[in-house]
């Protein structure tokens, strides 16, 4: 069996693949394989047979879950019993934990305190402890999921975690717990040394000293985390091998130098070591990883027994599983573990070269392309460049950094001492980042392919296994011509767009506002209608995570960084509080507005410093965009208003006539069908989501349309759509955003298709 | 599995090259199966030494002396380091006859890719009898039977000194210690482990050759 380890979890790979993409020719493949080597005399009936057992057993062990497939049950203000299985957050703007029920689901519980008052020196929080049997009184309720393409699916990242319901507290009296376990120590443990090191090393320094010691990278700041997102330096910040590696010698070295224990009992604390840290480091995926690896082979010492690391890490995967199927979901354990093995099973070629720059030049190479796939799948974006930059990253943070943590942290009871490494760490540190920030501002040259087929990805796995089996054996021929192909797939997935004739319209789900994305055939120019954001209420500002939640995801899932044009129809938030974040993160060639648009001069120069063309148009104008003309019908003159000043356009597409209305009023589209007596519209946008005060009955009757589009959030404080302009528009088929999510048409030369994202 | 040599477990490493094929099995170690060296790089066409020369001095030698060498060719695939002495010593003198199955798929590989379409009649070069009793066994015969296509025991030897005891001169002077029990007119492919001066293949190919076989190939497993 030794040396064979992976020949399971292979399996249970294969039967992950079966239950989730019902790929059962996968699993075909998988057995005529293993039959093949058994026959070949390359693999003997133990191996085989343990693989069998494998994937029968995890087939039935790991859950198919299916988000959709979960009842809506009515909810009822009810108490809910159970026990805390992990506290998650506990800041001043947010309290997170996860309680497992009596039947053995879990239900998370939020608590958004209303105003930022000092939460944490608050006695109620004492009482949240691991292991804690609660009564909470609230509405249970289905998490969110995704109503957007491209969107990120919170419902499904809490099922990973085993998690099906969610109950949010309107009050802290709503908890009452009482008792605690014996991880609770350990969790407040890893609290008392975040305060420790906060009170002790300057904010700044701390907040790294989180991240890279006890896992916690809340501290760090957004840009920061985003910025690490962007170069796929995010391994860094996630405790993973690299962390384990450095502490666990570090720990070991102290203890042997100091004459603190011999060889054979730092071995034995080691073990005991290991298990509490990986608590103390945050529980995640990788933080196991590392440290069960790390822990199986100090066992495999003490038992003078030997395996290799890829068996090693096969158990691990295969513990890991078994103790939690869900995990396999978790998108930092399908990082972890693929870039584990990919280095592992290369490391024959990076040591048979003798150069360090080299070496780490490979190792960067092997992880990046090996996650490739899995990165498009779940960011649409992928930096070529971060190969390089992780070669001087990761020696700056595993030479430099981490160790440095552990010094400060070390020398924290001395004030003084500490307080010279703590400026000196601010200083490089800074620098550093100022370094990677610039690289960012200037190298920025990101693929945003979009999401891929599974041919492609299946065919750029058996060029990457092509390529490295030459690189292996230095056939150097062979490996550039494979190497050569890898780039070809890259760059004929780059550009499918511009080769598909297929266009569509889709109408995003932002919530209360507007947000269309016009995208023409063969990629001939794309086109937004709006883009709005929901009020902040800090500032009355709209706030970015409309942006960076639904506008971006949806256009990076189609491989679109360039907008050739915005429309704006008028400068409500909810439909332009978007634009200043994508003006900034997206190539925009112009934004058109009204002739009685208003800006502020604050957004006007900040839209022209980043290159951006802004246009008036006019009542009665052709605008044309990639070829396919707009139509401006109204504003006819100044209104006065912002609503009754909104852009309307015209446009034809998919063998459809199509009227955006922005936010007008009665009174405008009487205008617009006196004006255009002959206007018709197969398609309306619903102007003012829906609101009363629009869609009058004459209007419709004039456009006689087919569809209607209305863009309304769920149980939107307005009351949109109003009831009566349902019923006005009772004769056509009505697609709305609070029903139905995002709405996409989809369509080729004249003919087209409606989708609901929700069905 | 254990190596056959130093004993220490083996346990096979996944890359690349293996991850889909899987490991064959092995009996020597990695650590031990690098000290064996391998022949590699240009070599002389006669008699497969390391040479930058097409036929090497020696095999020129040979040529003049018998007015047209008896051999076509010689392979062999390991050269003479200490190692391999160590291991040879081991396996033919010190009785471990298992040891032989180190060479076993190494043999296989190189003759499937060099004789195995040439229709060759395979012979192993014999021992004489009071040697293999001596010895419990031959090692060219222990060679030649790992080989997929079945041998001929054609030749016999009379007894003599040891090979290894005597100079290189002597050697090359010796007179032919073979007898041939049966002609044999397809070409032939002696099998030997080892190949020194060439003087001990070159008396068995002689003597085939005499008695009408075509050409006469060796495969040996060490150059000397």
């Amino acid at each position: 069996m030794k040396g064979y380890w992976h020949i399971p979890a292979a399996a249970v790979l294969v039967s992950i693949f079966t239950i989730h993409f019902q790929y059962n020719w996968f699993m075909i493949l998988f057995f005529i394989w293993l039959s093949y080597l058994f026959y070949r005399n390359r693999l003997g009936k133990i191996p085989v047979i343990l693989s069998l057992i494998c994937y029968i057993f995890f087939y039935n062990h790991i859950p198919s879950y299916d988000s959709n497939a979960l009842n809506e049950e009515a909810a009822a203000k009810e108490t809910v019993q159970g026990e805390i299985s992990s506290v998650d957050e506990i800041t001043n703007k947010k309290v997170e934990f996860t309680l497992r029920k009596e039947s053995g689901q879990n239900t998370l519980i939020l608590y958004f305190p209303p105003d930022s008052k000092d939460l944490l020196a608050n006695d109620d929080f004492i009482q949240l402890k691991h292991g804690a049997s609660c009564i909470i009184y609230g509405d249970e309720e289905i998490p969110d999921e995704s109503r957007n393409p491209g969107e990120f699916n919170y419902r499904e990242y809490l099922l990973t975690k085993s998690i099906t319901k969610q109950i949010i507290v309107s009050s802290l009296e709503d908890i009452s717990c009482e008792g605690s376990s014996f991880l609770h120590r350990l969790y407040s443990l890893r609290l008392k040394l975040s305060r420790y090191a906060e009170e002790k090393i300057g904010s700044y320094t701390a907040a790294w000293l989180h991240a890279l010691v006890l896992g916690d990278d809340t501290k760090i700041g957004d840009e920061i985390i985003e910025l690490f997102q962007r170069w796929s330096l995010s391994h860094i910040l996630a405790i993973s091998g690299l962390h384990i590696g450095i502490i666990v010698s570090f720990v070991y070295f102290m203890l042997i130098k100091l004459n603190l224990a011999t060889k054979e009992k730092a071995a034995w604390i080691m073990l005991l070591f290991l298990p509490v840290y990986a608590i103390l480091a945050g529980g995640e995926p990788s933080v196991w990883r590392a440290s069960t690896m790390v822990l199986i082979f100090i066992i495999l010492n003490k038992l003078k027994l030997h395996l290799s690391v890829t068996d090693v890490l096969s158990i691990v995967f295969l513990l890991l599983i078994l103790m939690e199927p869900n995990i396999i979901f978790h998108v930092g354990f399908q990082l972890s573990f693929a870039v584990t093995f990919a280095l592992l099973i290369s490391r024959k070629w990076i040591t048979d070269s003798s150069r360090t720059l080299y070496q780490s030049l490979q190792i960067s190479f092997v992880a990046q392309m090996m996650i490739f796939p899995l990165l498009i799948a779940y960011f649409s974006y992928f930096q070529p460049l971060s190969i390089l930059l992780n070669v001087i990253v990761v020696p700056y943070f595993s030479l430099f950094v981490i160790p440095f943590m552990f010094i400060i942290f070390i020398t924290s009871p001395f004030s003084t001492l500490t307080n010279i490494f703590d400026h000196f760490f601010i200083m490089v540190h800074e620098y550093f980042l100022d370094f990677i920030i610039w690289i960012d501002s200037h190298l920025n040259f990101p693929w945003v392919t979009g999401s891929l087929p599974s041919i492609i990805i299946i065919g750029y796995y058996v060029f990457f296994f092509s390529l490295m089996f030459h690189l292996e054996k230095n056939n150097r021929r062979k490996a550039f011509m494979h190497g050569l192909c890898i780039c070809l797939l890259v760059i004929s997935m780059l550009i499918l767009p511009y080769l598909s004739p297929e266009g569509r319209i889709t109408m995003l789900d932002i919530g209360q506002g507007d947000a269309f994305v016009i995208e023409l055939p063969y990629r001939r120019g794309v086109i937004m209608i709006d883009a709005g954001a929901r009020l902040s209420f800090e500032d009355m500002e709209g706030n970015k995570n409309v942006y960076k939640q639904i506008i971006k995801p949806y256009l990076y899932s189609r491989g679109i960084r360039e907008i050739d044009a915005v429309f704006l129809t008028h400068e409500d938030v909810d439909h332009t509080g978007s634009i200043s974040f994508m003006v900034e993160e997206l190539n925009i060639d112009q934004i058109l507005v009204s002739d009685y648009y208003q800006f502020e001069e604050t957004t006007v120069s900040h839209w022209l410093e980043n290159n951006v063309d802004i246009k008036r148009v006019s009542h009665n104008h052709e605008v044309e965009i990639g070829g396919h003309p707009f139509y401006v019908l109204a504003p006819v003159r100044d209104k006065h208003g912002a609503n009754e000043n909104s852009l309307v356009l015209y446009t034809e597409a998919g063998g459809k006539r199509w009227l955006f209305t922005g936010d007008i009023g009665k009174e405008e589209e009487k205008e617009i069908i006196e004006l255009y007596p002959d206007l018709r519209a197969d398609v309306l946008k619903a102007a003012h989501h829906g609101s009363d005060s629009s869609s009058d009955q004459s209007f419709i009757d004039v456009l006689n349309p087919q569809y209607t589009l209305i863009s309304a959030g769920v149980n939107n404080v307005y009351g949109h759509p109003s009831s009566k302009v349902i019923d006005r528009l009772q004769e056509t088929v009505i697609l709305r955003t609070d029903k139905n999510g995002a709405v996409q048409f989809r369509y080729r030369q004249n003919e087209g298709t409606f989708y609901k994202f929700l069905p | 599995m254990h190596c056959l040599w130093c004993y220490e477990e083996i346990i096979p490493n996944l890359n690349w090259q293996n991850i889909f094929t899987l490991f064959k099995p092995r009996s020597l170690c990695e650590p031990c199966e690098v000290r064996l060296s391998k022949l590699v790089g240009s070599r002389c066409r006669r008699c497969s030494r390391m040479s930058a020369v097409r036929i090497c001095k020696d095999c020129e030698w040979w040529e003049k002396r018998l007015g047209g060498d008896v051999l076509t060719c010689n392979h062999s695939i390991y050269a003479y380091n200490d190692f391999m002495q160590d291991v040879i010593a081991k396996w033919k003198y010190r009785g471990d006859y298992q040891l032989g199955q180190i060479f076993k798929q190494p043999l296989i590989d190189a003759f499937s890719s060099l004789f195995v379409n040439k229709e060759v009649v395979i012979v192993p070069v014999p021992l004489s009898e009071e040697r293999t009793l001596e010895r419990g066994f031959n090692q060219a015969k222990v060679l030649a039977d790992f080989l997929p296509d079945s041998s001929m025991e054609v030749l016999k030897r009379v007894h003599g000194e040891k090979q290894s005891k005597k100079s290189r001169n002597e050697r090359i002077f010796t007179n032919n210690p073979f007898i041939l029990t049966r002609p044999i007119e397809k070409p032939v492919l002696l099998v030997d482990d080892i190949y020194t001066t060439g003087t001990t293949i070159r008396h068995a190919a002689g003597l085939l050759r005499k008695h009408g076989t075509p050409k006469v190939y060796s495969f040996t497993l060490i150059r000397g």
